[in-house]
This record gives C-alpha cells, sequence and structure tokens, in this order.
C-alpha cells in the first residue's frame, strides 16, 4: 500500500481526535513508520494494523473504521490532493463510476509499484449499475463502501448499496449494485 | 492500403482534430475543439491561431506542409496560455491539412478551468495520464518538502536540547546500563566538583554519596538501575569538597531498538534551595492551616477547594460536614451569579477589603473583615479569602457607642454644669444644663471662656476669674472649687459652685480639664434664711422665760439659755458639761437614769417634775416637757423645756390638805348617811310589817284609819329617805343607770297603774295617750323612767284637786341608732306661779312655804327628777298657769331596742305559794321585831323557820339541820352576814355549801349588793320590804329553773 493511504488514516485520526491519540493508535499498533510518503509503498500490514488499532482505540468495529476512512479518502484526501483530476472522472456519479475500471487501469500505470483494485461495470441502467470488485488484498471490501458512499457525497446524489456477491461467502468476487 | 475513417471514427480517436483548406479555413474540427476554442467551420485558422515551435512567422497552406513530420505547438490568440500539440498531415485527395493534436495543460487544474473531462479525450491519449503523474510527483515533492522540514524541526529541536542538555543550570549525566558516567555536562562538574574526565567510568554514588545521603534511596536507585527501569527521588550528595546539597535526580534508561537498556539518561536538579523553600513552605502551610486566622480557597464556581481548621472550626462545622459546605452556604449575600460578578470585580481590583457577614453551622450570623484576592497560577485562578471575627469588636463598639451615648445622656441630664475644656482652656463639651441654647452650645465648641464672654455680653471679670483658677488647675494638677455669684438678667442674684479638675494621663500629664457647677443660688437663700432663722431661735433661747436646757443620753449638758441659769444661780460655764444628776437631791438620785433617762431614750419624750437643787441650796421644783431629737448623721440629743413651779408645788401642797380634808369629811357624811339609812329603814321596816299584819286583823273603822296614817307616814318617811339618799348619789357621782332592753308603752302602763287607786278616790281622772306602737322597745333604764314619772304623777295628784291627770308619750325624733321619747304629765291642779317657775327644779324648792305646809314633801322629787333627766342626755322643762294646771314635759333619747325582749324574770315570775308547803328557812336576823316579823310572814306562806340571833348562831344551827333556804341579814353582831355567807360557801357537803341564801339588809347604798353577790349570795332585799315582794324572791330563788340574782332595790320606793 502507497505511503498516500496510510497518510490518509493519519490524517482522519489526527483532523478528528487530534495528534496525541494518533500517537497513541501509532503506538498501539506498533508501527514504528514516523513519516509516510505518498508515493512509498509500505507494507499491506502497517494499513492493517493502524486500521485495527483506531478501532480499537475508538471502539468500534475495523469494518466501521474502513468505511469512516473511504469516505474520507474521497471526500478529504482524493478530493484535496487530485480534486480536479478526480473530478475530471466524470461529471455525474454514474459516468465516474463508468470510468472507474479505466481509471484504475491508468493507475497501474502511473504506480508502478502499486497493485490496484480492478473494477468492472455491468448491468449499467439509467439509475443503476452493478460494479466488480477484483482485489488481491482481503478485507478491504468495507472500504470500497466508504469510497462508493464518499462519492455519492461527491457527488451530491443519494447512493444506495446493495453487496451482490461477496468474497466472504463464497464468491469469486464482490458485487455491488450502486443504485441513485 | 487506404483507411477510409469515418467522421465518428476520427472524433473517437481524434476528438481534437482539425481540418483546414487550403484557403487555410477551418473546414472541420473534433469534437472536443469547442470545449477549448469557439472554432467555427469557415474561419481563417491562423486568424485564431498561431504556430509557436517550428516558429512559422507568416505560414501558408505549403508552408505548413513543410512540417508535416514535426512536432507542432500551436498557441491560441486569444489566450495564449494554451497550448495544443500535435502533427499535420495533408490529405491530398481533399487537399486538406488535418491537424492531430491534444491540448497540453500543465497542471490538473485546467481541465476544470475547460471543463474537459477524462472522456473528452481518446483513450490512447495520455495527456491525463501525464496530468496525473505530474501530481503524483508534485504530491511526493510536497512530502519531500515536509519530510524535510519535520527533519530540520527535529534537528533544530535535537541541536537545541544538546545545547540545553550541555548549558542547563542543571546537572545532567549520561551513564551505561550499569550507572557507570559516561558524559555529564558543565553543570554537573560545577555541581560536584568534578571533572567529566574524574568521573567517567565511575558510579556518581561512589563519588557523591556521604553520610547523611539516605540509604534506603542508595537501595532504590540501585534496584531501579539493576531492573533497568526510571528513577526518580530527592537525595543528599556531597560535593568534592564535602559540602552536602539537595538534588533532585530523575532518571530514564535508554533503550535499543529491541527494548535493551543501554544507557541511563539521568538528570539532576540542585534542589537545596527548593528544599529549604519547601521546608519554608511547609512551615508557611503549617502557619496558615494552624492560624487562628481562617482562611480558604473558593473557586470561580464558589466551592471551597481549601481551608484551614480555624474557618472551621469558627463556623462550627466538622471536618466531614465541611467537605459539602460551598460559598454559597456561608454568604449572606452571594449568589452563583453575583459571585461570577464579583469574582469579575475582584479580578479586576487584584482584591477587597470590605465587611462583611457569615452564616454558621447554627444559623447564627458573625461579622468578619473579610479580605479576597484573586490568585493566579498559571491558567489556574482561585480566590484567597481570610477574615478577622469582628462580631465581639463590633459588639464592643456597639456597647461603646451605647455606652457613649449613655454617659452623654446622662452627663446632659445631670443637674449641673458640665463642661470639658482642652489644656488651651477652650470647650470641648458642654452639656445642656450648662448651656441651654443649642446654637450656643454648638458654637462655643472651640471656644473660650473669654469668646463666650465678650459674645454674651457678661462681665469679664468672671471669665478673667475662671482663666485663673483654670491655669491654677494646669499648675498643681489638682481640683479647685469656688463660688461664683452672677447677677442674673432681671437682677436677681445667682450663686454657682464651680469645680474644676485635670484628667492626668499615665505620664502625669495634664490631657483635660473637667469643670461642673452647680446652681446654688436655691441652697444659699436657704442657708440665709437658715442664718435669719437661727438667730431668731437663738434670741428665744437667749430671752424666752422658759428654762431650756439640751444634754446628752447620758445626762450631760450640752446647752442652757440665761432663765436656767437665773433659776439655779450659775453661769452657763458652769453648768455645760456637767451632768444632769449632780443637781439632783440625793434621795431622788437613784431614779434618775431608770425613769428619766432611759424613758426618753425609748419613748423619745417626756415630761414630769424634776426637783433640782439651786446654787444656793434651795430645792426647786421644775415642770418639764423634753423631747429626743434624733438628727442625721449627729448624736441623738434631749431638748428640754422647764418651767419653775416651786411656788404652784407649795400651793398644791395645802390644796392637798385640804382637799383630803374634805374627802374625810363627805366620806364621813357618806356613812353617816349610809347608817341613817340603816337605822331608819330597820325600824320602818318593822313598823310597816306589823302595821301590814295589824291591817290584816280585824279592825273598827277608826282603827283602820289610824292604821293607814301609820303606814302612810311610814312610807312618806321612807321617800323622804330614798330622796335625800338619791340626792346624796347624784351629788357624789355615784349615781348609775342602766341600759336594758323595754317597752315604753308597758312601762308607762304600769306607772301609771299604781296610780289609779288614789286618783279614783280623789275623783280624778288618768288618762295615757302614746302615737307609737305598744310594742316599740327601746334600750335604758326603765327603772329612772318609772321613778321620774312617779315623781311626776305623785305631784300631779298631789296638787289636783279635781279634773284629769294625763300622760302623753311621743316619739320626737328618731334615727338609726336613737329614738328621742318626750314624755308630758299635764294635770289641772292648782298650778305655778310664774315667778317660781325657774326655781322649782332647785334642790329643796317648793313653790311656796305654804306648799310645805299644805301638801308636804321634801322638794327634792323635781330636782331628782331634772338630775336624772338631764345626766340620761335629755331636758325636762315646765309650762303652768296658776289656778288652770302644770304640764311637765321631758324627753329622753334612748338606743333603739331589739324587738324581742329577753326573758328577764322579774316582771313575768308570779309568786307560787304550793312549792313553800314545808320548806324549812334560817333565818339570821338580829333585830327581834324582825324576826316576829319575818317569822310571821313566813309561816303564812306555808315555811317552817328557825331563828339564828347572829351569824354564829346561824352557822351552827345550819351545820346541825337541814335547811332549803337562809335568810341572812347583814349586819349582825359576833358575825355578819357576808362572813357567815363565806363560811357557808366554803363547807365540804356540797349540799350544804350551795344553799340558797338571800341577803336581807337596811344598807341602800349603791355597791352594797355586788358585795353580797360576790360573798356567795343568791338574791338580795331591802328593807323594808313587804310580803308580796318578799314571796317572789323566794319563789325564783326556790324554783331551780329561775336561778338568778334577785333584788328589789329598784322597788324600795
Amino acid at each position: 500500500m502507497y505511503g498516500i493511504v496510510n497518510k490518509a488514516i493519519e490524517s482522519l485520526v489526527i483532523e478528528s481526535f487530534g495528534v496525541e491519540k494518533w500517537d497513541k493508535i501509532k503506538e498501539s499498533s506498533d508501527v514504528e513508520v514516523d513519516f509516510f510518503i505518498s508515493n512509498e509503498p509500505y507494507d499491506d500490514d502497517i494499513t492493517y494494523s493502524l486500521a485495527i488499532a483506531v478501532a480499537k482505540e475508538m471502539n468500534i468495529t475495523v469494518g466501521d473504521v474502513l468505511v469512516a476512512f473511504g469516505e474520507y479518502w474521497v471526500l478529504k484526501t482524493a478530493k484535496e490532493k487530485y480534486g480536479n483530476l478526480l473530478e475530471a472522472g466524470g461529471n455525474s456519479l454514474r459516468e465516474f463510476l463508468i470510468n472507474l475500471p479505466a481509471f484504475h487501469n491508468r493507475i497501474m500505470l502511473i504506480y508502478p509499484k502499486l497493485t490496484p483494485p480492478e473494477f468492472k461495470v455491468s448491468h449499467l441502467e439509467e439509475t443503476s449499475l452493478h460494479l466488480h470488485y477484483f482485489s488481491k488484498r482481503a478485507g478491504l471490501k468495507d472500504f470500497v463502501v466508504g469510497l462508493l458512499q464518499g462519492l455519492g457525497k461527491l457527488y451530491k446524489t443519494e447512493v444506495k448499496l446493495e453487496v451482490i456477491n461477496d468474497r466472504d461467502n463464497g464468491d469469486h468476487h464482490e458485487i455491488f449494485k450502486v443504485s441513485w | 492500403m487506404s483507411i477510409n475513417l469515418k467522421e465518428e471514427q476520427l472524433n473517437k480517436l481524434f476528438p481534437f482534430h482539425i481540418l483546414i483548406d487550403n484557403q487555410l479555413k477551418v473546414k472541420a474540427f473534433g469534437k472536443s475543439v469547442s470545449k477549448l476554442f469557439p472554432l467555427e467551420v469557415g474561419l481563417n485558422f491562423f486568424e485564431h491561431f498561431t504556430i509557436k515551435r517550428p516558429e512559422i512567422s507568416n505560414p501558408s497552406f505549403y508552408e505548413i506542409v513543410e512540417h508535416i513530420d514535426q512536432l507542432l505547438i500551436i498557441s491560441y490568440l486569444k489566450n495564449t496560455d494554451l497550448f495544443i500539440r500535435g502533427q499535420v498531415e495533408l490529405l491530398e485527395d481533399i487537399n486538406c491539412l488535418l491537424f492531430i493534436v491534444t491540448p497540453w495543460f500543465s497542471n490538473v487544474d485546467m481541465l476544470k478551468e475547460y471543463n474537459i473531462g477524462m472522456n473528452d479525450f481518446a483513450i490512447h491519449d495520455p495527456s491525463i495520464d501525464l496530468l496525473h503523474s505530474f501530481k503524483a510527483q508534485e504530491i511526493a515533492v510536497n512530502d519531500a518538502k515536509e519530510l524535510f522540514e519535520r527533519f530540520q524541526l527535529q534537528k533544530s529541536d535535537l541541536r537545541r536540547l544538546s545545547l540545553i542538555a550541555e548549558e542547563t543550570f542543571n546537572s545532567v549525566v549520561v551513564t551505561d546500563n550499569k550507572g557507570r558516567v559516561q558524559w555529564a555536562n558543565k553543570a554537573y562538574e560545577n555541581l560536584t566538583g568534578y571533572s567529566l574526565a574524574e568521573s567517567r567510568g565511575k558510579t556518581p554514588g561512589s563519588l557523591l554519596q556521604g553520610k547523611d545521603t539516605d540509604p534506603e534511596t542508595i537501595k532504590y536507585l540501585r534496584e531501579r538501575i539493576d531492573l533497568g527501569l526510571s528513577f526518580d527521588c530527592e537525595l543528599i550528595n556531597y560535593n568534592k569538597q564535602k559540602q552536602p546539597y539537595w538534588i533532585r535526580l530523575s532518571g530514564q534508561p535508554i533503550l535499543d531498538r529491541k527494548g535493551k537498556v543501554v544507557q541511563f539518561f539521568a538528570f539532576e536538579e540542585d534542589i537545596t534551595e527548593k528544599k529549604k523553600l519547601e521546608d519554608d513552605l511547609k512551615l508557611i502551610d503549617f502557619a496558615l492551616r494552624n492560624t487562628a486566622i481562617p482562611i480558604y480557597f473558593i473557586t470561580k464556581e464558589g466551592s471551597i477547594s481549601d481551608y484551614n481548621v480555624s474557618l472551621r472550626e469558627t463556623l462550627g462545622y466538622t471536618e466531614e460536614e465541611f467537605k459539602k459546605v460551598t460559598l454559597f452556604d456561608l454568604s449572606v449575600r452571594h449568589t452563583p451569579e453575583t459571585w461570577a460578578l464579583r469574582w469579575e470585580e475582584l479580578k479586576e481590583k487584584g482584591n477587597s477589603y470590605n465587611q462583611t457577614m457569615l452564616r454558621k453551622k447554627d444559623g447564627t450570623l458573625i461579622n468578619v473583615e473579610m479580605r479576597v484576592t484573586i490568585l493566579n497560577y498559571g491558567n489556574r485562578e482561585i480566590a484567597f479569602a481570610s477574615f478577622i471575627d469582628i462580631t465581639e469588636k463590633i459588639l464592643a463598639e456597639k456597647r461603646l457607642e451605647e455606652q457613649r451615648h449613655f454617659y452623654e445622656h446622662v452627663l446632659n441630664n445631670i443637674p449641673s454644669d458640665i463642661a470639658v475644656f482642652d489644656k488651651e482652656h477652650r470647650y470641648l463639651f458642654l452639656n445642656p444644663i450648662a448651656i441651654k441654647n443649642p446654637e450656643l452650645r454648638k458654637w462655643m465648641i472651640g471656644k473660650k471662656d473669654e469668646d463666650y464672654f465678650l459674645h454674651t455680653n457678661k462681665p469679664k471679670q468672671i471669665a478673667d476669674k475662671r482663666r485663673e483658677q483654670f491655669n491654677e488647675v494646669i499648675t498643681n494638677k489638682k481640683l479647685i472649687a469656688w463660688e461664683e455669684e452672677l447677677i442674673r438678667p432681671d437682677g436677681k442674684k445667682e450663686y454657682h459652685i464651680r469645680n474644676m479638675y485635670p484628667a492626668i494621663d499615665e505620664e502625669g500629664n495634664v490631657t483635660l480639664v473637667i469643670g461642673y457647677g452647680v446652681n446654688i443660688t436655691e441652697r444659699k437663700l436657704i442657708e440665709q434664711q437658715l442664718e435669719r432663722k437661727e438667730k431668731r431661735y437663738r434670741d428665744l433661747f437667749n430671752y424666752s422665760q422658759a428654762l431650756i436646757c439640751t444634754h446628752d443620753l447620758n445626762g450631760k449638758i450640752l446647752s442652757v439659755n440665761p432663765a436656767l441659769c437665773n433659776t439655779l444661780g450659775y453661769q452657763s460655764d458652769q453648768l455645760i458639761n456637767r451632768t444632769l444628776v449632780e443637781f439632783i437631791p440625793e434621795k431622788d438620785r437613784l431614779h434618775f437614769k431608770p425613769e428619766y433617762l432611759d424613758k426618753i431614750a425609748t419613748d423619745e419624750k417626756t415630761g414630769g417634775v424634776f426637783r433640782v437643787i439651786s446654787k444656793d441650796g434651795r430645792i426647786l421644783f421644775l415642770l418639764f416637757q423634753n423631747y429626743k431629737v434624733q438628727e442625721f448623721g449627729e448624736e441623738p440629743y434631749v431638748i428640754g423645756f422647764s418651767q419653775d413651779i416651786t411656788d404652784r408645788v407649795k400651793a398644791e401642797k395645802e390644796l392637798l390638805v385640804a382637799k383630803k380634808m374634805t374627802e374625810e369629811s363627805a366620806k364621813a357624811k357618806e356613812i353617816f348617811l349610809a347608817n341613817m339609812s340603816h337605822e331608819i329603814r330597820t325600824p320602818m321596816h318593822g313598823i310597816l310589817g306589823i302595821a301590814g299584819l295589824l291591817a290584816k286583823t280585824k279592825l273598827d273603822a277608826e282603827q283602820e284609819n289610824y292604821i293607814n296614817l301609820i303606814t302612810e307616814s311610814a312610807n312618806n318617811l321612807v321617800v323622804i329617805i330614798n330622796d335625800i339618799l338619791d340626792i346624796e348619789k347624784i351629788g357624789s357621782g355615784k349615781f348609775e343607770f342602766e341600759k336594758v332592753d323595754f317597752k315604753i308603752a308597758e312601762k308607762l302602763s304600769t306607772t301609771i297603774q299604781s296610780f289609779q287607786y288614789k286618783a279614783e278616790e280623789k275623783g280624778i281622772k288618768i288618762e295615757l295617750k302614746y302615737d307609737f306602737s305598744p310594742n316599740l322597745v327601746v334600750k335604758g333604764d326603765p327603772y329612772r323612767l318609772s321613778q321620774i314619772l312617779n315623781n311626776l304623777m305623785s305631784n300631779a295628784l298631789k296638787f289636783t284637786k279635781q279634773g284629769k291627770i294625763v300622760v302623753k308619750g311621743t316619739i320626737e325624733e328618731e334615727n338609726e341608732e336613737a329614738i328621742f321619747m318626750k314624755f308630758t304629765v299635764t294635770d289641772t291642779g292648782i298650778g305655778i306661779k310664774k315667778d317660781k317657775l325657774s326655781i322649782i327644779f332647785d334642790p329643796f324648792t317648793q313653790a311656796s312655804s305654804d306648799t310645805t305646809r299644805k301638801y308636804g314633801g321634801t322638794g327634792l322629787g323635781l330636782s331628782i327628777c331634772k338630775n336624772l333627766v338631764e345626766m340620761q342626755g335629755g331636758i325636762i322643762s315646765v309650762d303652768s298657769e296658776e289656778g288652770i294646771g302644770t304640764t311637765f314635759s321631758f324627753t329622753i333619747p334612748y338606743d333603739c331596742g331589739f324587738n324581742i325582749i329577753p326573758n328577764k324574770g322579774e316582771t313575768e315570775i308570779n309568786t307560787d305559794k304550793s312549792i313553800f308547803n314545808f320548806k324549812k328557812i334560817l333565818m339570821a336576823e338580829d333585830v327581834i321585831v324582825n324576826q316576829f316579823l319575818a317569822r310571821v310572814i313566813l309561816e303564812s306562806g306555808g315555811f317552817k323557820v328557825d331563828i339564828a340571833n347572829n351569824g354564829v348562831e346561824a352557822l351552827d344551827l345550819f351545820e346541825k339541820n337541814d335547811y332549803d333556804l337562809i335568810l341572812m341579814d347583814i349586819q349582825m353582831p359576833e358575825m355578819d352576814g357576808v362572813t357567815t355567807t363565806a363560811k357557808i360557801r366554803q363547807l365540804q357537803d356540797e349540799k350544804k355549801a350551795n344553799i340558797p341564801i338571800i341577803a336581807l339588809t337596811a344598807n341602800a347604798l349603791v355597791g352594797n349588793e355586788k358585795e353580797y353577790y360576790d360573798a356567795g349570795m343568791n338574791a338580795c332585799l331591802t328593807k323594808p320590804f313587804t310580803q308580796e315582794k318578799l314571796f317572789e324572791v323566794l319563789t325564783k330563788v326556790l324554783n331551780p329553773s329561775l336561778n338568778l340574782h334577785v333584788s328589789n332595790k329598784r322597788n324600795i320606793t
């Protein structure tokens, strides 16, 4: 996971609970990295440890942490750091989601050390579509949920999510039915 | 191979293409171009665009064709920042140039500026990926910058910390994990005196610990180091010069990444001063906690964060109770709202000092002087409060104020002038007695007497005198008093006594002068009057003819007046200080103390006669009246007034002799009369008794007439004797009146009845009239009324030949206590000459000498009547016309009586001869005629009679025989009746001793009867008595139910 993800977690915690809490979370996660470099890849365990430590410190589930983080990623990190580039993804949620597979494919080129997830769109309708999520990393399903909720807020569109397929249930990949 | 692309395909593959003809006019353009430029078909391309690289200054169709294989950078003339880049190709078949371009954005923000999205680019176009890469690069650069800044910051911090560690005043020591010194800073060297070189490789303890270093602390340090743990402690170290100092030692292990202790970092702070301060603080804390001044800390919210014992105890709480107490429980004025305002106020002012009240646990309030300060410790603010309980002080002040008011009130109401002056004689205080006018009084404060006298136009010399006295008080520091004479506006004099005395402080200096004055005008006038009076008394004393002296209670003479000196023939100094007893005859001296000195000391006054011896030896009689005088604060003394009665005493002595002779003569006369009465009565008793007996025998008319004459003559003689005795009794004042209840009408009726027979004989009618109830009862002497009426009736009957006699009784006046009864006896007799009316009541007087000859009588009757009436408080008068008749009127006041008359027996008792039969009577009588007479009468009644000639015989006969009754004559030879009776009453035989005894006596004088009764006699009969009277008395005495004293004395007439 690139440092930008961990930085985003740090940023979310500091913004929400202060530096001291972040120090405490970092201490409890046993992560010894003082500074995350955005374009530098880090061990995925670090991200998980941080998420787990946040969950523990805040007394919420890791899933909730990842949902919150997904939203934050879209609304704060991506919007602040990539801003207009993100908006170039589409003029509406529907357009953005259609472009999402191409977008992630491009990222793979830009961040060669990254193994970005792969998306596919099917069942395209005027007010819904099926988003297929393929990832080598397990346990980031909730992060995707958070991302999709965050996109809904970004485009000021009320979003309804339905997990149609779930790897936890033995499916090949996750399929989200996104309705708006 | 030729490829034909449809316009749609061309647009998908090259959305930013532009086609121009050989006239350089736009022929067609891609779908995304219009988002960048407002391009229209037919426009001259180069009028809107220019080829920036390679530079073509004047582009033409062919010149452009020349650049077909080159990268073209084209700029838009209207926006030189916007570039498009690509290449151009000649389409020969249509003779047009096709520009295949894509916009060149230097940053992602331009996408938004031109509303270019991902779909506006051909999929193969990497422009947007380039922008993404730029962005990633930008982020990476920013990360690098941030990291660098943080590094710089940490580097700077590290440098600063190193410097601090090196240069800090506190020792910093780095040791290895065994505690051996590896590095130390300069402060360590300064503090310990050991250089780093000296210390390196050694434990600080081996160098610095000494005798007072606490072994427990050393043990603690050793353990912590061995365990690789941090430590914090305070201990005493010794420097190289072996001087002790306190340090606070804090250390912590330095761990490697694996957590292994590699070093210790220790920080040593010299806390010697701090320790001292701490000790001082402890002392202060102790002092504050134990001070008697209540202290506490209040938070902004009003809770009490800390306090001392004094506060809690002053307010009466236990420690447990006080934990819940807040400011609002204590304060009488603060609520959370007011306290918040007060807090801000205090913050502004810094502190406050005021008086307020606090509420104790029991609800009582105390007054306090409160000091509150807001203290600021960093971010913490706290109010520090302390107070002094001034409840007592306020009370004391109040009391003082009250006392001041009290004293002022007292001073203002003391009926004396009171003024207080300062040392310069200026007025500090004046009471309203001194100066009535309040305005003037106020004006005078701070002024001097001189100012006042000038102001009020009073004589200056008085002010000068006062000033003189004032100066003397200041100089001598002693009270001065003097009298002041003032002239009032009305010209009268006024006198004041003035006093001034100094108030002196502890050092003996005069602080104030207090003046007070009393108006003594009245006293002065009284004194003057007293002086005048005293002179008068002195004159009276000196010139009085009364003999005046004073002496103390022991009889020592204190003063004498000239009259006394003259009388006794001594000079006053020869009398003063001597005792009275010295001038009293030897014979009287024994009586002097008990009968005079003691008596006057007790009774306070006494009078009598002193016999005193004058200087020439004469005995003088002084009639004295002496008084004890007791004056406050003085020894009591006696003032005596006397007069010389020596001549009078002499005369009285002579008179006494004469009086004694007179009295003896009167006594002789009385005895003579008594004897004469006795001696006449005794034969008269015989004469009348025998005549009575004779009358009961058969007689011819002549004999009967002789007997009547004898009886009448004898009765007349008895009347004469009785009248003489009454006159004598009246004259000697021995007459006594009874006070008994009796019916007036009945008395009048019975009295008249006794004259009825005689009146009828003379053919005269007697009428009785009265205007009151027959049952009217009065209290008085019925016998004397009867005696007066008898006298008047007797006279009326005597002097009336024909006609009638009217007796009338009326109530003249009546009130609650008394009834004035008027009685008149009117006859139709010869009357009395007018010139005789005035002497008619004189004794031994009759209307004419003819009267005596013609009608007989002693001339005593009316005189006795007058005396009897007047002695009962009444008056008697006479009204008469010669030849027509006479009316005697008299009035007697009687007390109101009871309507029910007690049974007196005398008038109720009838003679009952049945009880006489066979009763034995012993008669003691020395006169034979009387023995004979009595025996005949008694035996005619049925009695058996024994005669004894005297008392001795009587006793003898009585002891030998039994009798039912004894008739006892009083005057008998051998033993008189009184003695005999007394002996009988003393007999052992009770029956004999109680025998009824009736006295028979010719003694008619008052007082005799009492003697008989006292001797034990039961009844008394005065001679001469009639048979009826004797039987009546015997009936009473022999009837046991009528055990009364009986006497016939009232009926002796």
